[in-house]
């Protein structure tokens, strides 16, 4: 709210609206506005408190019979549950969530308890789609963000412990875990979604971009020694289906800066697809160009979608990864003068040239 | 949100808790008690953070050749369980499904496959890892008539680990 105040005062020192409009702009904002900061930290603290509680079973209790141990677990559960539906009728937002968050770290905690006092074995992808079906109903009554997003990555963990399980080689892996990200963006940008839950849609589709870009820039390590893989029935079925999976997620890109979207996720499909087959393995450099243009890529959509603090930390990106390259490239003569001197020039020169970006960006971004 | 959803959200996973409890319950009181004989994959790896890494010793010499894949059993294949005069030590034989039928009592194939993990707190892991080098264990197990078990105490040479690793950890008087 300072931040939007300070920008409010500047509008009406330069003549753009009156005092009168600016204020009702900060008692609109004021009103429709949460408390980030408190949502934040509030889910934070119940995430710590859930994780806390599964450390707790898993370092389990040797002193108490599995009886009492079920029974104090069960019991928790209930007051939690109680004081959901209770917080849920006086309307509370933020308290719902924390209780929420915890409610759905004690339920995995629990199941891991029954677990080990009945020795069920078994394996994780089991347990965490238990879990995940049996606490649906309760995570889409989150309010905020961050319960929502907490969702979203049980969500998903569930689901690529299963891919884990099944995967007989990396690609698979690497194919079926890119097929639940291009999924994850997919749901995201349905209008189901969008109309139902906006938050969780901007989640979802938040989550997938990030996840999808971090897998094509991992993708580039297929160049440096190392790796190995073989084509397989297992990973040929996991590739088609995200190669239609990566299909459908271009063709429903939506929003602003369209065709940069749709490249940058093209790139990204192909090069988790293609380089574990194709990519020489000690053809470090040609990786590392390609980490780049995913991320010119990034910077792009950014700019395209006019996203000025993404386009910030895709340069920011591309100037560690060129540092990076000038590293590994000229490694031996790093210990001599010239390399140092070579070091300090390119380090200044990524400095120039994000300036001027950001400058140049800037200056796009002024209402005409 | 509508009350009830929240109402529902909460008594799902409640529900699913008590009936995977009482699931647990009925398959532990279910079927026979057989003591089975286990050993280590790698015997110095048995134990990992907070678990046994354990696989059910099996009578390999009386068994049919086409029943094992070195120390795994072949899918087709289960584990016939029949009595014998020591009630410690029964007589566990790696048979085609068919002719299991006819045992005592029988194990799928499935349900013995590794990974077999026993957990134990990881406090007690180093303790339960030296007294695994001394002692002969044994896992008792409810073997189900669909062939599957319920897994339950582990005992050193007769007795429940834990009393044996207490014992050992307790000072002795000299």
């Amino acid at each position: 709210m300072a931040a939007l105040s300070r920008k409010v005062d500047g509008w009406v020192r330069a003549g753009l609206i009156d005092e009168a409009q600016g204020a009702r702009i900060l008692a609109h904002e004021a009103e429709v506005s949460r408390p980030l900061l408190l949502y934040t930290i509030a889910g934070l603290g119940s995430f710590a408190i859930a994780v806390g509680l599964v450390s707790l079973v898993a370092a389990q209790w040797a002193t108490l019979p599995g009886f009492i141990k079920i029974g104090i677990s069960l019991s928790w559960v209930v007051g939690l549950g109680v004081g959901l539906v209770r917080l849920d009728a006086r309307g509370s937002t933020w308290a719902y969530d924390v209780v929420l968050g915890i409610f759905y770290g004690l339920v995995l905690a629990s199941i891991a308890l029954v677990g080990q006092v009945y020795q069920l074995g078994g394996h994780a992808h089991e347990a965490l789609w238990t879990w995940s079906l049996m606490t649906a109903i309760a995570m889409w009554t989150g309010r905020g963000r961050f319960v929502l997003g907490l969702w979203v990555v049980g969500l998903q963990a569930s689901i690529l412990t299963l891919v884990a399980h099944k995967a007989d080689t990396s690609l698979t892996l690497s194919a079926g875990g890119l097929a639940v990200f291009l999924s994850t963006l997919a749901l995201g940008n349905t209008s189901f979604i969008r109309r139902l839950r906006p938050e969780l849609g901007g989640i979802l589709r938040g989550l997938a971009w990030a996840e999808i870009i971090g897998a094509g820039s991992l993708a580039t390590l297929w160049f440096y020694p190392g790796g190995e893989e073989r084509l397989t029935g297992a990973s040929t079925f996991a590739v088609l289906i995200a190669a239609i999976a990566a299909v459908a997620a271009v063709l429903t890109v939506q929003g602003t800066g369209r065709l940069p979207k749709q490249v940058l996720l093209g790139a990204c499909a192909m090069l988790v697809l293609i380089a574990p087959l194709l990519a020489p393995e000690d053809w470090g450099l040609l990786g590392a160009l390609l980490f780049l243009g995913v991320w010119l890529l990034v910077a792009w959509a950014a700019h395209a979608d006019s996203r000025s603090s993404y386009l910030n930390f895709a340069t920011a990106i591309l100037a560690l990864r060129i540092l990076a390259i000038y590293l590994e490239v000229f490694e031996s003569l790093l210990s001599t003068g010239v390399g140092l001197i070579g070091g300090g020039l390119l380090t200044l020169g990524l400095v120039w040239l994000w300036l001027r970006l950001r400058r140049r960006f800037g200056a796009e971004e002024l209402p005409s | 949100m509508t009350p009830r959803l929240t109402r529902w959200g909460v008594l799902i996973p409640l529900l699913g808790l008590v009936l995977i409890v009482l699931q647990s319950e009925l398959r532990r009181r279910s079927g026979t008690e057989w003591p089975l004989k286990i050993v280590g994959y790698d015997p110095r790896d048995l134990i990992h953070g907070h678990y046994l890494r354990y696989r059910f010793h099996f009578d390999a010499a009386s068994s049919e050749t086409a029943c094992l894949q070195g120390q795994r059993l072949a899918a087709a294949c289960c584990l016939c369980l029949e009595p014998t005069s020591d009630p410690r030590a029964p007589e566990v034989r790696p048979v085609p499904c068919e002719a299991a039928r006819e045992c005592s009592a029988w194990i799928l194939s499935s349900e013995v496959q590794p990974p077999l993990r026993y957990l134990i707190p990881e406090a007690d892991a180093p303790a339960l890892e030296r007294a695994l080098r001394l002692h002969d264990a044994v896992l008792r197990i409810r073997a189900l008539s669909d062939g599957t078990i319920s897994v339950g105490d582990l005992e050193l040479d007769g007795r429940p680990w834990s009393e044996v690793v207490r014992e050992a950890a307790e000072p002795r008087d000299e």
